[in-house]
């Protein structure tokens, strides 16, 4: 007779562990969602940012110039990374002018591959 | 055929860097010598531009200054390999890149420049609200991407 009992008491345990477990993944997936909700808000609100115009275009006479530390620094993060395009707002011509003059500007010494300390 | 008689060259640009002690004399004996070379490549030195002593985005030579030289120059494709060999050979010279600028340059029409001294600048404070638009933005979608992938 024990036997039975404890292997009901085990299967009903068994049972609700499962459905504590299946609560948990739910309670899981719902924080997963909110955190992807959250990302998307950020999304919208990158979006909300007023369309931003190539300066290259603007400004005809303005050319990209991998010796120039000043005017690349514009498009380079802190930590020394090339900016997207989305964010910069160039044009995909002058990205691409831009992201090989960083380039260059690097192997010269002119900008850091990487910024070690945040 | 007027044109044919044209010499069509290209134009190049070299930036060197040198270690932070060499002595100006020496830069001055170096550029002269790469300006041999181009001469007798068939070449045309337009204009050196010492730019100076500057500080580096990381140290080269375990030494975190250099003195970039910038160097100006008309001639054949050949010319760029053997003026590389040639700044290989100098033990000043820590780094070195060459790029193209222009094609079917006329030769006799390009002017030979003076050469040019630039004082270093040494790192001035750069305005840093400009560039706040654009560094900001990016960190922080970093800094989301991190944590999530944390859990």
């Amino acid at each position: 007779m024990a036997r039975p009992g404890e292997s009901g008491g085990k299967f009903g345990g068994g049972f609700g562990r499962g459905g504590g477990g299946d609560r948990g993944e739910r309670g899981d997936r719902g924080d997963r969602g909110e955190r992807g909700d959250r990302g998307g808000e950020e999304g919208g609100r990158r979006g909300f940012g007023r369309r931003k115009v190539c300066r290259f275009c603007a400004d005809k006479t303005l050319k990209v110039d991998y010796k120039d530390q000043g005017q690349l620094k514009y498009f380079v993060t802190e930590r020394g990374k090339i900016i997207p395009r989305r964010i910069s707002g160039n044009c995909a011509l002058h990205q691409r002018e831009v992201a090989t003059a960083i380039k260059r500007a690097r192997m010269l010494a002119i900008l850091p591959y990487t910024v070690a300390s945040a | 055929m007027a044109e044919a008689q044209k010499r069509l060259v290209r134009e190049y640009e070299t930036i060197y860097l040198l270690k932070a002690e060499t002595p100006d004399e020496e830069v001055d004996e170096i550029k002269e010598r790469l300006r041999a070379v181009v001469t007798r490549e068939g070449g045309k030195v337009i204009r050196f531009t010492n730019q100076g002593k500057r500080k580096t985005a990381f140290p080269i030579a375990k030494n975190p200054k250099a003195v970039f030289m910038h160097c100006l120059y008309i001639g054949n494709p050949g010319l760029v390999g053997e003026f590389e060999r040639n700044l290989k050979m100098i033990d000043q010279v820590t780094k070195f890149q060459s790029v193209r600028l222009a094609d079917g340059v006329d030769f006799e029409a390009r002017q030979v420049e003076q050469d040019v001294k630039v004082t270093a600048v040494e790192d001035e404070a750069r305005p840093r609200e400009d560039r706040s638009e654009y560094s900001e933005r990016p960190e922080e979608s970093f800094g989301e991407a991190a944590e999530i992938g944390e859990e």
